[in-house]
């Protein structure tokens, strides 16, 4: 099986290097990257290699607000680059009104950020076992 | 009478000219009645010279009317003229001595007369004429001419003293409208400064207002903003311990020592409350911030609605809940529902089992007050307005350490927060040991 590309994208260095951390502990065999913002994120979707249709990476994962911008405005620009992928946003809180636009700007599901170990591992479990085979 | 300068322009001459035909009709009616009047042989002993003058006189007087009202110069120069002629008619009556005598008089005094006129003193001249003309008359009759000799004096000197009788009114009505125009000019000025004060006032205190409302509508955006950002970042370290602690107790948990572990253990609880609280806040916050449109409120549906999230839990307990009638007030729908949420939500949580909540409301004419009674522990004594603070939980009836049921202590001070945008009253009545009733007084009509 290919190796599973994971994106994180979180502008709290805190939980990001957490997020990496544990994911390289539950599942050494995927790919972790990381990205402290949304220009980051977006450098790295444009430069990752893409083999004939395939996607710069298999599943993402985005906190709404990133500090240069919020995940809404990642997941527009990189529209072309990132359709079909995975995309789970997580939110600090999770009000009504942002859910919807996430859901329309093309993320596959919005959650709120998870406080507890055991929740961000089953999330993470989840959601990266989740993402499609890369298409030959 | 006059206060000030006119700033308007004022022409006195307008009255004058309204009168002037008026008054020169009369005076052509007088020459030719007067010529009538010998025509019609009423004046047989007149000589023909006598009626000559006479005529000559009234169509002189009509001529130079208009000119003797305003020119001193024209008043005397007629009088003259005038003196002229009576003098020839009482030579032509036959004694000329008589006939200088009223010429002088008339001259001497009328002279004044006249002068008097245009100061406004016409009165004193039409006296004089008035009393001079009689004096003529009861000379010549006194003297024994016939009396309708004298006539030509006196009905010249009537017709001046009419002259003079039409110049006082003239004066007078035009000093009066000269003041009245003045007064209402001057009273104009006065209401247009006022006005134009007045706007300029209004401007003023409308873009003080504005600039207080911006002012105040920034403030208060700024301090949105504020609490928002400040709870966001909180969070962010706060669920970093609680991870960051979680697994150092996966990964070592076993390898420490029992206090170490406490320790551990007492971390990782601090955390998951620090970021209940924060929880809490920006959820309350979310909710006492948003702005709502006021309508009218069906309180009964309200405390309805409030009361669904917490069926379960007082059906689990059996209690039994009532709810009386309640009447309809003007405010924010969503967040009234709130308010009652977290009354009812206190009430179940503290009712004992098979307890009892009552939901009654009493109307008057600053508003309606709702009460949610429930007959539990109630609140200690002393802390009843300090439950109302943020995070502050009533304490235990024995007044240890807070209940440790999952409540932040934030939700009174949310809904006090939420009624006092209201304008309304919360507060709580109650007697340790025997329940607790929460006020909540809404006034009546649009905040």
């Amino acid at each position: 099986m290919m190796t599973r590309r994971v994106l994180l994208v979180d502008d709290d260095r805190e939980f990001l290097e957490l997020s990496c951390s544990v994911l390289e502990e539950q599942h050494p065999e995927v790919t972790v990257t990381a990205a402290n913002s949304g220009t980051a994120a977006l450098a790295l979707i444009s430069e990752a290699p893409g083999v004939g249709g395939q996607k710069p990476f298999d599943v993402a994962i985005l906190d709404l607000r990133l500090g240069d911008m919020t995940a809404v405005d990642v997941l527009r620009r990189a529209q072309m680059a990132l359709a079909g992928v995975p995309i789970l946003v997580l939110t600090q809180a999770l009000w009504k009104g942002d859910e919807a636009a996430v859901l329309a700007a093309g993320a596959t599901l919005v959650l709120e950020k998870p406080s507890k170990l055991l929740a961000l591992r089953r999330l993470l479990d989840v959601f990266v076992a989740s993402g499609h085979p890369p298409s030959e | 009478m006059i206060m000030a300068e006119p700033s308007g322009q004022l022409s006195h001459t307008d009255t004058f000219q309204h009168s002037v035909p008026i008054r020169l009709a009369a005076y052509w009616v007088l020459a030719f009645g007067a010529l009538l009047f010998v025509a019609l042989g009423l004046y047989p002993l007149a000589p023909r010279p006598i009626l000559l003058i006479t005529v000559l006189e009234s169509a002189v007087l009509g001529v130079t009317y208009r000119r003797a009202l305003t020119s001193e110069r024209v008043a005397l120069g007629y009088l003259a003229f005038e003196g002229i002629c009576q003098t020839l008619i009482f030579h032509f009556c036959g004694d000329l001595r008589l006939g200088v005598a009223p010429v002088v008089y008339t001259f001497e005094l009328l002279n004044p007369g006249v002068r008097l006129n245009t100061r406004g003193h016409a009165a004193v001249a039409n006296g004089f004429a008035a009393m001079f003309g009689l004096l003529v008359v009861a000379q010549h009759w006194i003297l024994g001419l016939e009396l309708r000799a004298a006539w030509p004096a006196a009905s010249v000197l009537l017709v001046f003293l009419e002259l003079n009788v039409a110049a006082f009114f003239v004066s007078q009505l035009r000093h009066v409208l000269e003041d009245r125009a003045l007064a209402l000019t001057y009273a104009h000025d006065a209401l247009r400064t006022e006005s134009a004060a007045l706007e300029q006032r209004v401007a003023e205190r409308t873009s003080e207002l504005e600039r207080s409302f911006r002012a105040l509508r920034d403030q208060a955006d700024d301090h949105r903003t504020f609490v928002y950002s400040v709870t966001h970042d909180l969070k962010a370290p706060l669920t970093a311990i609680q991870l960051r602690a979680e697994r150092l107790r996966e990964r070592a948990g076993a390898d420490l020592a029992c206090e170490s572990r406490g320790d551990l253990e007492r971390i990782i609880s601090l955390a998951e409350r620090g970021e209940s609280m924060l929880h809490d806040l920006m959820a309350h916050f979310e909710v006492s911030e948003h702005v709502e449109a006021p309508t009218m409120v069906d309180l009964e549906m309200t405390v309805r609605r409030a009361f669904e999230p917490h069926e379960s839990a007082a059906v689990a307990k059996g209690l039994h809940v009532r709810f009386g009638k309640l009447p309809i007030v003007w405010g924010q729908s969503q967040k009234l529902v709130h308010v009652f949420a977290n009354l009812l939500g206190n009430a179940v949580r503290f009712a004992p089992d098979h307890g009892q909540i009552d939901v009654d409301a009493q109307e008057d004419n600053h508003g309606a007050t709702v009460c949610v009674r429930d007959n539990g522990p109630g609140i200690p004594a002393g802390y009843e307005e300090t439950i109302f603070d943020f995070f502050t939980r009533a304490p235990n009836p024995t007044g240890d350490t807070p209940p440790t049921n999952g409540s932040t202590g934030l939700g009174l001070a949310i809904a006090r927060r939420i009624v006092k945008q209201h304008r309304g009253t919360v507060w709580v009545e109650s007697v340790s040991g025997q329940g607790a009733c929460f006020y909540v007084h809404l006034p009546a009509g649009p905040p």
